[in-house]
């Protein structure tokens, strides 16, 4: 992990740490804590082909439920959790684990080591885990000096009760739901709609301070500001411009940093886009620092290369500059033009607003765009009829390898395994760009707007959210 | 053609005739009724196009006035008027206040004309509206009023009626462009009356397209076109729009209005006329055009009855003028006719017809005439046959008084000799005798000899028929006059005569009397001969005719005059010293009796051709 990275961590955490400082007094218990997000889920399930605000906000919601063997603090320093401790061999290729006594289940059942084998056996690579006496021992095969992160941040490393012949944390056969050691339990379900969690009293860390967590889904962020302000709603997710406004009507916002990147993708096999002098142009002529300014409302990054500076920190060795003439000379050597298709979630704003900004952009290049949502499950499709995307990826890592791993799942980054060094990265990366398959536009940070109840919020700047510490204000103590 | 034809025909042209000028004239007076009645209906949509386009306009400059007149518009003008205006932070303010107060199109602008906020097309902010801060752009926002503007859109184009006004923060100011798109919809709002459509046309700018396709119009044949998106009904695209371009050409290249009749398929009832009126923006730039159309089917299908009953009532009028005609023709040709019927049979020698008449109009006074002049016929051929026989017998008498006075001066002159001689010489009386007596004997031989042919003549026998070979008769002939016709040349009183025969040898047998026929033959031959005393050619030729044969004797002599061959086959009629007449009257007898005919061709100096013509059945 680069030391380099850290200090922009610590520095990017200090407005959430300012947050914290304010709610000094005493956290209390009750209350329900009101969430709003814009993703409707249908699955807990992150394997599933999902976008990426679903995914992030399956992630969110699996971190209240179950738990890793390690957590990353605001710092990302592992910290223990189901393991109370940990030592490796000198090459970090063997690790030792002891487990925390005393866990149960969101049922009562108690935590057993097998369960936990179960749960990690078969997703941490190729690395073998097994029980030793009362430990868990994990052998990578090679030295993995990044495991814990990879055991605090990987989704399908949690520790979770095995569901038979249904996905995980869905509803089986019998209709029940899903089980883990987390601080809440999932005890309401509406797919799509609303989710309900309960504090479990019997959570190894403490019970948590509110007593259930209201999540309600597919909310449009002006809807969630204006709840927001009516007090309707105690955190929501927010869009950059509805944030701005909320920030300038002094409400409280928080600011992750830059965890996704907003991109052109290149449909790899259609014709209209095969011309190289094709991409070069359109890639020219978008103006970046407009995109920033207006769309994202100055929250995020002009963005010329796929990880943002704080996790490379080589980023600004990426162009960002627009080059109208230039794109102008390639459209006149090109001749006659298709219209190029540009397609985008169809819940995405950010990226429709993108998107057609990216095409006016382009009608100075004299290119023509032809601005169109995607269907819905477009991520599931082999051919999406676009010659070009504007897609979020998220790059959030904590860590520029981890980051490196999401980049090559989520827009193709060709990896010879997980690299340990930023100059690994920083080729594969370069050479990728070269092929103008992504043409990084901005990096954009989570934004979530906090109500004036919400005492304690506690989240890390890559965008995981601790609500098991949040307090709200008004309550017992 | 007959009088009753023409009669009918003059009938029918002049019904034909009365019904076609009244059906024109009728279509004529129709056709300009409806045409005024046409211009009234446009002129009153286009009025209602102009009261509604004046209410939406006054409409759309209301609404951009009162977002003018807000206070948060004020004091976004004020939060702009820094010396770093942010303008992120509005970027979404347009399209809140275009919902709010109902415009379809509107655009926050900044003093240097820099798009703030767009509701139309939020991604051109930053992009410049320099029109709206151009030297020639009005100075005064609120005279000028809404106007036309072609507004560029991310897809495309749209007319809009526009309005402008500035919201002034300081020196700072900020343009305020809203309005309304002039689509379909607005067409949708006017009240078309029947048979009448109103089409709206926008100009192309950087772009416009063509689609095809798309489903018919109402009262557009169900028949594919080429729609083009500029050009839309109440609907949506209009689908036959090609139809309508050279009209749109016509007044983009000269813009004033314009009419023109648009025939959508080979139904003439399917056209319509359409008048297109220019839109005009700012700078006086067409933008785009107003199609009313209005149908002329009514007209079509009025004229189109019109025509109907014109054809109908023409077609009566027919029938009536050939029955009339009919009726009209019986009671005027019929006369007419039974004049002509006695008239062939006048002419074919029945000189007793009359011709019945009851009337006492023209055609009776005519039918008197002609029964007068048959009568009169009658009477002057009696009298003529009365003359011819008077004639006749003073022919005959002269005839034979001088055939018969030739032969009794010798005999008066021998018998004086014979008295002379007993008285002056009785020595010498018994031979004055018996000389006078050989005289005597000789002349009456010639006598009776003249008496005889008059005889034959007047007891000519009827033709004994049986097959016969003309050549055959024509050679029997020739062998009669051997001695006249090999005469040597040069001997002295005996004219050279040469023969050329040319007969016909494949000549079929015909029904004849052979000896009749030969004796008419050799008639011919002897007149010939007779023709040519200095000599010359004597030519006969057969061949076959018609329905039978024909036979030709030519000579080479002197010819005939046009009176002589008039008159030459009338007995006792002849051109020679001391020939009969009656030669060619028995050669015509003859031919007649065999049903046959007989033509003489004759020229002076050039010689005769005499021809007869008989049938193989006679």
């Amino acid at each position: 992990m680069r030391h380099f990275a850290y200090r922009f961590l610590v520095a990017s955490s200090a407005a959430c740490l300012a947050l914290a400082a304010g709610a000094a007094t005493r956290p209390r218990y009750g209350g329900a804590l009101r969430v709003e997000i814009q993703a409707k889920l249908s699955t807990f399930d992150p394997a599933e082909p999902l976008d990426v605000a679903e995914a992030e906000a399956v992630l969110k919601l699996r971190e209240l439920i179950d738990d890793h063997l390690v957590r990353l603090d605001p710092q990302g320093q592992p910290q223990p959790a189901l393991a109370i401790s940990w030592e490796h061999d000198a090459q970090a290729a063997k690790w030792r684990f002891k487990l925390r006594p005393g866990v149960k289940w969101q049922d009562g059942a108690p935590l057993t080591p097998e369960e936990v084998v179960t749960a990690l056996e078969g997703h941490v690579g190729g690395a073998s885990v097994r029980l030793a006496g009362e430990a868990l021992e994990i052998d990578a095969g090679g030295p993995a000096p990044g495991l814990l992160a990879t055991l605090a941040t990987d989704a399908s490393l949690s520790v979770r009760r095995p569901a038979v012949g249904t996905p995980p944390l869905q509803r089986d056969s019998a209709g029940a739901l899903p089980i883990g050691t987390g601080p809440f339990r999932l005890t309401t379900w509406e797919p799509g709609r609303r989710a309900v969690l309960q504090a479990n009293e019997d959570y190894w860390d403490g019970r948590p301070y509110v007593d259930t967590i209201e999540i309600q889904m597919g909310r449009a962020s002006r809807d969630e500001l204006l709840d927001l302000e009516l007090g309707k709603a105690d955190v929501v997710e927010l869009d950059p411009v509805e944030a701005r406004r909320a920030q300038q009507e002094g409400k409280k916002i928080w600011t992750s940093a830059p965890v996704e990147l907003l991109c052109l993708r290149f449909g790899p096999n259609r014709p209209a886009v095969q011309d190289r002098r094709v991409r070069l142009a359109l890639a020219g002529s978008v103006d970046r620092a407009a995109i920033q300014k207006v769309l994202v409302q100055n929250y995020g990054d002009v963005a010329g290369s796929i990880f943002p500076q704080w996790l490379s920190g080589y980023a600004f060795l990426f162009p960002t500059v627009m080059n109208l003439d230039r794109a102008r000379q390639l459209r006149g050597e090109i001749g006659a033009a298709p219209t190029l298709k540009v397609g985008y979630g169809p819940s995405d704003m950010l990226a429709r607003q993108t998107a057609e900004r990216v095409a006016v952009n382009a009608r100075d290049a004299g290119i023509t765009l032809q601005v169109a949502p995607l269907p819905e499950g477009w991520r599931r499709m082999p051919d999406l009829r676009a010659d070009l995307l504007v897609q979020r990826a998220r790059i959030d890592g904590p860590t520029l390898s981890k980051a490196a791993l999401e980049a090559a799942a989520s827009l193709g980054l060709p990896l010879n395994g997980e690299p340990d060094r930023a100059e690994q990265t920083y080729a594969a990366e370069r050479e990728f760009l070269d092929t103008l398959a992504v043409v990084p536009l901005i990096h954009i940070p989570e934004l979530v707007g906090i109500g004036p109840r919400v005492m304690d919020w506690s989240a890390t700047p890559w965008g995981a959210w601790h609500l098991e510490r949040v307090s709200l204000e008004g309550e017992k103590p | 053609m007959s009088f009753r034809a023409k009669l009918l025909a003059v009938f029918t042209l002049t019904v034909v005739l009365s019904v076609g000028l009244v059906a024109w004239a009728v279509s004529f007076l129709m056709r300009d009724a409806f045409e005024r009645l046409n211009s009234e209906r446009t002129a009153a949509l286009v009025a209602q196009f102009q009261r509604e386009f004046a209410r939406r306009a006054e409409e759309v400059t209301r609404r951009v006035e009162g977002i003018a007149k807000a206070d948060e518009t004020l004091h976004m003008a004020v939060s702009l008027s820094g010396t770093a205006p942010d303008y992120s932070s509005h970027v979404d303010d347009a399209a809140g206040l275009a919902a709010a107060h109902q415009l379809d199109f509107l655009e926050l602008i900044s003093g240097d004309g820099t798009i703030i906020s767009s509701a139309q097309w939020p991604a051109r902010f930053g992009y410049k509206q320099e029109w709206v801060t151009a030297p020639a752009a009005p100075t005064d926002w609120v005279a000028q009023g809404a106007f036309l503007k072609r507004e560029d859109l991310a897809d495309g184009e749209a007319l809009a009626l526009m309005a402008v006004r500035v919201v002034r923060a300081g020196d700072t100011r900020l343009y305020i462009v809203g309005g309304r798109r002039l689509d379909r919809e607005f067409l949708a709002s006017l009240v078309l009356p029947t048979e009448m459509r109103a089409l709206l046309y926008q100009e192309a700018g950087q772009e416009g397209g063509e689609s095809s396709g798309g489903p018919p119009s109402a009262g557009l044949p169900n028949v594919k076109g080429v729609a083009d998106s500029r050009l839309v009904d109440a609907t949506g695209p209009f689908p036959w729009s090609d139809k309508l371009m050279p009209l749109i050409t016509r007044v983009e290249r000269e813009p004033a209005e314009s009419s023109a009749q648009i025939t959508w398929t080979a139904d003439p009832a399917s056209a319509e006329i359409f008048h297109v009126i220019p839109l005009t923006g700012l700078n006086k730039e067409v933008l785009g055009m107003f199609l009313v159309g209005s149908s002329i089917r009514e007209l079509v299908e009025l004229e189109k009855h019109i025509r109907v009953v014109a054809i109908v009532v023409a077609g009566g009028g027919i029938l009536l003028g050939v029955a009339l005609s009919g009726w009209t023709a019986a009671r005027v040709t019929k006369p007419v006719e039974q004049l002509a019927a006695a008239s062939r049979q006048v002419a074919a020698g029945n000189w007793n017809v009359r011709v019945e008449t009851r009337s006492k109009d023209e055609l009776g006074e005519l039918a008197r005439a002609f029964n007068q002049m048959t009568q009169q016929l009658v009477e002057q051929r009696d009298r003529l046959v009365q003359t011819e026989r008077v004639a006749a017998w003073r022919e005959l008498a002269r005839r034979l008084a001088h055939e018969l006075k030739n032969p009794l001066f010798p005999l008066q002159i021998t018998v004086e000799n014979l008295l002379r001689a007993r008285e002056v010489d009785p020595g010498e009386f018994d031979e004055v005798f018996r000389e006078s007596s050989r005289t005597l004997l000789a002349e009456l031989a010639n006598m009776k000899t003249i008496i005889g042919r008059f005889s034959d003549f007047a007891k000519m026998p009827a033709p004994q028929l049986q097959t016969v070979n003309v050549n055959e008769v024509v050679r029997g002939a020739l062998k009669i006059f051997a001695a006249q016709l090999n005469v040597p040349v040069n001997v002295p009183g005996k004219p050279p005569i040469t023969t050329q025969i040319n007969l016909d040898e494949t000549l079929g047998a015909i029904q004849a009397d052979p000896d009749l026929l030969h004796r008419a033959v050799q008639n011919l031959i002897l007149n010939a001969l007779d023709a040519m005393p200095a000599g010359g050619t004597l030519t006969l030729r057969t061949q076959a005719a018609t329905s039978g044969v024909r036979l030709e004797v030519s000579d080479t002599g002197k010819g005939l005059t046009k009176e002589e061959c008039e008159r030459l086959f009338t007995p006792y009629y002849t051109t020679k010293l001391h020939g009969t007449g009656l030669g060619l009257a028995i050669v015509q007898s003859v031919v007649s009796d065999h049903g046959g005919k007989i033509s003489v061709e004759s020229e002076p100096e050039r010689g005769t051709t005499f021809t007869i013509e008989l049938g193989i059945k006679n």
